[in-house]
């Protein structure tokens, strides 16, 4: 990156790989249009995400039973550049449909519609100021359930409430907010309390705090008084001195104000609301969940029924939630979302999810007499999940739950009516324990402190052992790498062309490292031997129409040098001898099946060198080439056969679908030798394809015309240059008019693709087109199918996809050895495939197939990644390559990481305590019943579960069973330890070569936990690679409190195997990072950085720095020179003087930067990601490290003690990515291609910002940029500049995600903006589109 | 700072629209309440940090923004008065 950072300054552009992956916040409604489910999610990193639920019947004729297939599949996308934090639906009354109401941090509501699932900003009203402020309203939104008004609020203080209608013409109106501020008041939750059509009424869950003046005044009396009863009770608990209260503000829409209606005080630790539907419906009021607890309450309730020993009365109607078996009594567990579905006839159901992912049903006992009496209240265990950002459950009978880390799942119900088999608690014990322990006659006080205790619950609550999913069963997941803690770039698996990413990601037991390649996944069919080398391979259409209107293929025909295979595609794909028809002595140039289809087919015609052959019933009928030409190349489709002799003289082909013949059309000379042709498709409806195109060997492609007045008439050429075209293919891609945009696909010698657009009338070769680069062969191009849309498939030294989509042409390769020729496929079983050849084998695969899991190319606007992923135990926190010797002579690269989680317990712990991670005791899946129609298993389950390492136990089961235990698989988070400062942690050795398996698997004990790791190669000891590993006994985070750290080595034994050389104690704090220093291990403790050696039992001190300001986050080194990143301060630049053994602080920066991670670009800078999500990049200023060593070392000994001294950095550029930047890395994603600084983030983005090379560019994306300032869509009305300068102005960093919302905007402004650039609209496009080519 | 019509506004009720203003007066225990205040009502908003927190003390990201709104009540503990008390506000104020 020297050419980047030698520029007098540097200019990088920000471009999106992976979207952020994370679901803040999500719902299900009918969008886009009445009577579909879909769920509206909003993504961090400010995106707001349509999703559909589609529900396909797979009818196999073979297999009896119908099978379903359910996928999410995103049909609208809207980037708002905003910090989003609130989402609520809302259907304003008249409405079919649903709206969505959205708060961010941009001091506006934006009430957005997705009418047609085309994203439209209803109304944007300000209300506040910008930022994510404790006053700034957004933080919660809550809708009337009749689609009256809405409430948002934000943290402290401040509520409005809109009032929503409609005008006489339908649209939706939004009144100017009216006030319900409540000063010192800190909101936990919001809900729109159902409450018929009466007026609305907004739930508020919410705590007062006092004055500072009044919390003086409070303390001075109770120091009077000398009472320090609630001195030791955390805030939180019961008796802090706080109240939360439920408080009912009423919108009176005949006044037009709001009022604090009604307050109650709740249960100390409630956290979240759901209301109950009400009117006619249900009893109306809200559900509280919090710590072991679930309470029902409303306004005007009835106190519940049962009566007490001594007479006291309760007041609550509150519910104990059971409690998992190894859950400590002392601890509480949290209910953190509910959510509630209206079933038909007044019928409702609750579910919640606690803060361990167990799930919850909860049902109300309504009165007999009166159905708006609620008498008790049953909480019973659904199943357990992982940990969620909410639950919306659909009509469907399906639950999506975004998860908030790791896959987002959508688990269809099973059983529902489990009451009576599953373990539960009612109201009646609860209230019955408290009042058989109540003696005092404040009941009120009394109950809240019974209901305070975790050991209360405990008692109370039944307990169960968390097993697999047997209400539920998953149906399809939704990729997230978040949380993504660490990256690395590298050819590391040894075989492949381009490099692999290797990504750090999960959390707890669904950790995983997953190796992300760029390119779609591809599923392999059928492999098959060839007796020699193909030269091209066809698929020959039936003649017959499926029944679903598609046409499967009857036969493969393999072409060989001198001779023709024809293969039957049927239930199996067997060789066909003369009975084709086909002249199998001779190579194939082309065939195509002919005629439209139906009663009479048209036959099949086959091109080889010496004529055309037409088979037709039986028949043949045959045309030589007149004297002793031979065909050259030769394309047909289903009505036109074009052939090119030997020096060019094209001759032209036409069916006749009246008499079924082939009749010679025209003939014409190009003058130049043809090396290849396309006919191009004909489109449903239409019985000729126009246009032909024609590659020549003087480096020139041209188009021909085939409509009958012009027939081979030239319409366009386009001169190549100095090579050759390999190969042409022109592909239609039906618009939604009919019309139809062609495209011109040319793969040329030298391995790179053209593609450019073609008029549709007149014939016209766009004037830009775009050229990619693709491999080392020439290319073959060819048209498939993907998704029901024309594709091209481009073979080159990879195969590639191109593919248009959503304004865009997108274009990947896919993950699979390198085809020498292939064409489209299609039968029953496999609609959308390709058969191709590779050397001497014939293979059948399909696109993308496993499971739709992943981003199908063009669907979403994501470059396409597919991922493999190999499971973790815990939380993974860093990898470093290690080279190891094998032997002499051989070595091996292994990549170690380094995993450990809080909060938790170790292997060992947790077998001892009885816990089974697998989730399978052998009693649990006997219980599983099983019931017949509600088991029907998706086919595509796909087994998303990281932690699963298990075998299976039980090895008779059938593979239906597999499939299914697959779907019911779910990751359960181990036993919680009662105290704090418990952890769980291993080292882990992984081959990259062997699919990431694990080599090596050490577990630390004794409360241990590693944090870091690092290669180092002491000089001392022969320069073999050593793993070192800084770890930490029994820490705790806030405070920070720790038993001692360690730095631990490891060998590595015959590259497999770790074995512990020595571990050394050190002081001054815990290490979190470690690197290899000049032959020696620098290690960052605490605020010291210390320089060690090799020694026989432990780690020799050489030399330390203390002094740093916080404590040593980051540690990288160059030469002499190691980048110290603090925890709060910045970056800190020191120097190793050798001749005095010191080490030296250089330079710091100036600004406080809490850092995350870093990445040096060159010795001079160095770019850090901080905990605020932005990224920065520094530079040492020019010969500032010259004074801070002189030889007498004087001068810096007296002058490092003062602040102003030391030299700082420069900010060479500053960017707001948006979310916590976790790990980044300077690599090229393409071998031998430039490098980038490819980063990631915590809530699994992943992005790349490449340098500039030239002031062209820079000032082509500042003025486009510039401009799609001010014309880019604003859903939150926040201004894309000012997001992006969010802590610090956005500094020589070009947004390249707003680069790429030129795509999306409407033609016109398109070509304002391309002509201010001086350019045409394709050209600005091609140019976006040419940037993204260089980085992958 | 005065209203449109030239009536000064008391700082009382300035204090009392814009929560967390400060001035000359304000002791180091209310500034320091403030900031934390605010710095927790950043982390909620900001999903990205939550999670980050979330992820590292092993919580649940729902458990992680109660615990923070809880400590928004009473983030420095309790003003610091008592045997100090002469002290206090030459302490406190600087």
């Amino acid at each position: 990156m020297t050419s980047i950072t030698s520029a007098a300054s540097l200019k990088l552009l920000d471009l999106r790989l992976k979207h952020s992956s994370s679901i803040i916040s999500s719902h299900i409604g009918e969008f886009s249009r009445p009577d579909t489910q879909q769920i509206i999610c909003l993504r961090s990193g400010g995106t707001i995400d349509l999703y559909e639920i589609n529900v396909e019947e797979n009818d196999n004729e073979d297999e009896e039973e119908e099978e379903e297939r359910t996928t999410l599949k995103l049909v609208s996308r809207l980037e708002t550049r905003s910090v989003l934090r609130s989402l609520g639906v809302v259907r304003v009354s008249g409405g079919k449909r649903d709206c969505v109401v959205v708060g961010s941090d941009s001091g506006c509501l934006s009430v957005v519609d997705f009418e047609g699932g085309v994203g439209k900003v209803l109304h944007c009203p300000v209300f506040g100021k910008v930022g994510c402020r404790r006053d700034t309203p957004g933080q919660y939104i809550a809708t009337d359930p009749r689609g009256r008004a809405a409430m948002v609020a934000s943290i402290e203080k401040r509520k409005l409430v809109y009032v929503l209608n409609r005008d006489s013409s339908g649209n939706v109106t939004i009144a100017s907010p009216l006030e319900a501020h409540r000063p010192r008041t800190i909101v936990f939750d919001l809900a729109g309390v159902d409450n018929g059509y009466d007026n609305p009424i907004f739930a508020s869950l919410e705590v007062q705090y006092l004055e500072v003046e009044e919390m003086v005044e409070q303390e001075k009396r109770r120091k009077e008084e000398g009472s320090t009863e609630d001195d030791d009770v955390d805030v939180g608990q019961y008796g802090d001195g706080f109240t939360k209260q439920l408080a009912y503000y009423e919108l009176d829409l005949g006044l037009n104000h709001v009022s604090r209606r009604w307050a109650t005080t709740v249960h100390r630790t409630a956290c979240c609301l759901a209301a109950v539907p009400g009117g006619a419906d249900g009893p109306s009021g809200v559900l509280v969940g919090g710590e072991d607890y679930i309470e029902y309450l409303h306004e005007g309730m009835a106190a519940p029924t049962v009566d007490g020993i001594n007479g006291s009365k309760p007041k609550r109607l509150i519910c104990a939630v059971p409690r998992r078996e190894l859950h400590p009594s002392s601890k509480g567990l949290l209910i953190t979302h509910m959510a509630v579905l209206r079933q038909k006839k007044g019928k409702f159901f609750a579910l919640a999810q606690s803060e361990l992912g167990d799930v919850y049903k909860i049902t109300l006992q309504l009165s007999k007499d009166d159905k708006t009496v609620v008498t008790g209240m049953t909480v019973c265990l659904l199943d357990t999940l992982p940990v969620g950002n909410g639950l919306n459950i659909s009509k469907l009978a399906l639950l999506f739950v975004p998860a908030e880390f790791g896959d987002h799942g959508l688990y269809q119900f099973d059983a529902i009516d489990i009451e009576d088999s599953a373990v539960k608690c009612t109201s009646q014990e609860t209230i019955s324990a408290f009042l058989a322990s109540c003696q005092s006659n404040d009941v009120e006080d009394a109950e809240l402190e019974f209901y305070s205790s975790p050991q209360n619950a405990a008692s109370v609550a039944p307990t169960f052992k968390p097993t697999v999913l047997k209400n539920l069963h998953k149906v399809f997941s939704l990729d997230s790498l978040a949380p993504v803690t660490s990256v690395l770039v590298g050819e590391l698996a040894g075989n492949e062309v381009s490099p692999q990413l290797y990504a750090l990601c999960g959390r707890g037991p669904r950790s995983s490292l997953r190796v992300l390649r760029h390119g779609l996944s591809v599923t392999e069919l059928a492999v098959s031997q060839l007796p020699g080398v193909p030269g091209a391979v066809f698929n020959v259409r039936d003649d017959k129409i499926a029944k679903n209107g598609v046409f499967y293929d009857r036969y493969i025909v393999v072409s060989f040098a001198d001779a023709t295979l024809v293969l039957s595609v049927g239930e199996t794909v067997e060789e066909m001898g003369k009975e084709s028809g086909f002249l199998t002595t001779e190579p194939t140039l082309a065939c195509s099946a002919l005629g439209g289809g139906g009663e009479q087919g048209g036959g099949i015609v086959q091109v080889y060198p010496g004529g055309v052959r037409h088979i037709q019933r039986g028949s043949v009928s045959q045309w030589h080439v007149p004297g002793i030409k031979k065909i050259e190349c030769a394309s047909a489709n289903e009505s036109q056969i074009l052939i090119a002799l030997v020096g060019g003289e094209l001759i032209y082909f036409e069916f006749d679908p009246m008499s079924g013949n082939l009749t010679e059309a025209a003939t014409r000379d190009v003058g130049a030798d043809v090396s290849s042709l396309d006919v191009g498709m004909v489109t449903k409806g239409k019985s000729r394809s126009l246009f032909a195109a024609v590659g020549c060997r003087d480096s020139t492609v041209r188009l021909l015309s085939l409509a009958p007045g012009s027939l081979l008439e030239q319409k366009s050429s386009t001169a190549l240059g100095n090579t050759r075209p390999h190969s042409v293919a022109l592909s239609t891609d039906i618009g939604g008019d009919g019309g139809g945009e062609i495209t011109l696909t040319v793969g040329l010698d030298d391995g790179s693709a053209l593609r450019a657009g073609v008029d549709a009338v007149t014939g016209a070769i766009s004037t830009s087109p775009s050229r990619r680069f693709l491999g080392a062969r020439p290319v073959a191009v060819s048209r498939v199918v993907l998704e029901g849309s024309p594709s091209t498939l481009l073979l080159s030294s990879r195969p590639w996809i191109g593919r248009e989509g959503k304004g865009r042409h997108a274009m990947a390769p896919l993950s699979y050895a390198p085809l020498d020729h292939g064409c489209s496929f299609s039968n029953e079983a496999v609609r959308e495939g390709i058969v191709a050849t590779s050397g001497k084998t014939l293979r059948i695969m399909s696109v993308g197939g496993s499971g739709g899991n992943d981003v199908i190319l063009g669907a979403e606007d994501d470059e396409a990644f597919n991922s493999n992923r190999v499971g973790l135990r815990y939380t993974p926190r860093q990898m470093c390559l290690l080279s190891a010797k094998i032997s002499e002579s051989s070595r091996r690269i292994v990549l170690a990481v380094v995993e450990s989680d809080t909060n938790d317990v170790g292997e060992e712990a947790k077998k001892a305590l009885g816990f089974d991670a697998t989730g399978k005791s052998k009693g649990s899946s006997k219980k599983k019943e099983k019931d017949g129609d509600g088991m029907d298993m998706d086919e595509d389950s796909d087994d998303e579960n990281a932690n699963v390492e298990e075998k299976k136990e039980d090895g008779d089961e059938n593979e239906d069973d597999e499939e299914n235990d697959a779907a019911r698989k779910t990751p359960i988070r181990g036993p919680v330890p009662s105290k704090q400062g418990c952890w769980g942690s291993c080292v882990r050795l992984v081959d990259p070569t062997d699919g990431c398996s694990t080599l090596d698997c050490v577990e630390m004990d004794r409360n241990e936990a590693a944090l870091c790791c690092a290669s180092v190669r002491f000089h001392s000891r022969g320069g073999e690679s050593l793993l070192a590993v800084g770890t930490v006994t029994g820490m705790t985070m806030n405070p920070l409190r720790y038993g001692s750290s360690h730095v631990v080595l490891y060998r590595i034994v015959n590259g497999e195997r770790l074995q512990l050389l020595h571990r050394t104690k050190v002081e001054d704090g815990p290490v979190l990072s470690l690197v290899h220093f000049q032959g020696r291990l620098l290690v960052g403790i605490g605020q010291t950085v210390r320089l060690y050696e090799m020694g026989k039992r432990q780690l020799l001190k050489k030399c330390e720095l203390r002094g740093i300001p916080t404590m040593v986050k980051t540690l990288q080194a160059a030469g002499d020179r190691a980048f110290v990143g603090d925890m709060m301060q910045s970056m800190q630049f020191i120097r190793y003087d050798a001749t005095s053994n010191r080490l030296v602080l250089v330079a710091k920066d100036n600004n406080p930067r809490p850092i995350t991670c870093q990445e040096l670009l060159d010795i001079n800078t160095v770019a850090v990601g901080d905990k605020f999500g932005n990224v920065s990049i520094l530079r040492l200023p020019r010969g500032a490290d010259v004074g801070a060593i002189d030889v007498t070392g004087t001068r810096a000994l007296w002058d490092s003690s003062r602040e102003d001294a030391t030299p700082k950095l420069e900010t060479l550029c500053t960017y707001h990515v948006g979310e916590v930047v976790t790990g980044m890395t300077r690599a090229s994603l393409v071998a031998g291609g430039a490098e980038s600084l490819i980063y990631v983030t915590v809530t699994g983005r992943v992005g790349a910002f490449v340098p500039f090379t030239s002031r062209d560019d820079v000032e082509f994306y500042s003025s486009l940029e510039g401009f799609l300032r001010q014309d880019v869509l604003r859903p939150t009305g926040r201004d894309p500049q000012e997001y992006r300068s969010y802590y610090a102005p956005i500094k020589h960093v070009i947004d390249g995600d707003l680069c790429d919302a030129y795509n999306l905007l409407p033609y016109d402004e398109k070509q304002k903006i391309a002509e201010r650039l001086d350019r045409t609209v394709g050209e600005v496009v091609k140019k976006l589109e040419e940037t993204k080519n260089q980085l992958l | 700072m005065s209203n449109p019509g030239g009536a000064p506004i008391h700082k009382d009720q300035l204090k009392a629209k814009y929560i967390g203003t400060g001035d000359a007066d304000m002791s180091k225990f209310e500034w320091v309440t403030n900031m934390h205040r605010d710095t927790f009502a950043s982390h909620i908003g900001h999903y990205d940090h939550l999670s980050y927190y979330a992820v590292a003390t092993n919580e649940s990201v729902g458990r992680t923004k109660k615990e923070f709104l809880e400590k928004m009540l009473r983030p420095c503990g309790r003003p610091n008065v008592g045997e100090k008390e002469e002290g206090y506000d030459k302490l406190i104020n600087g």
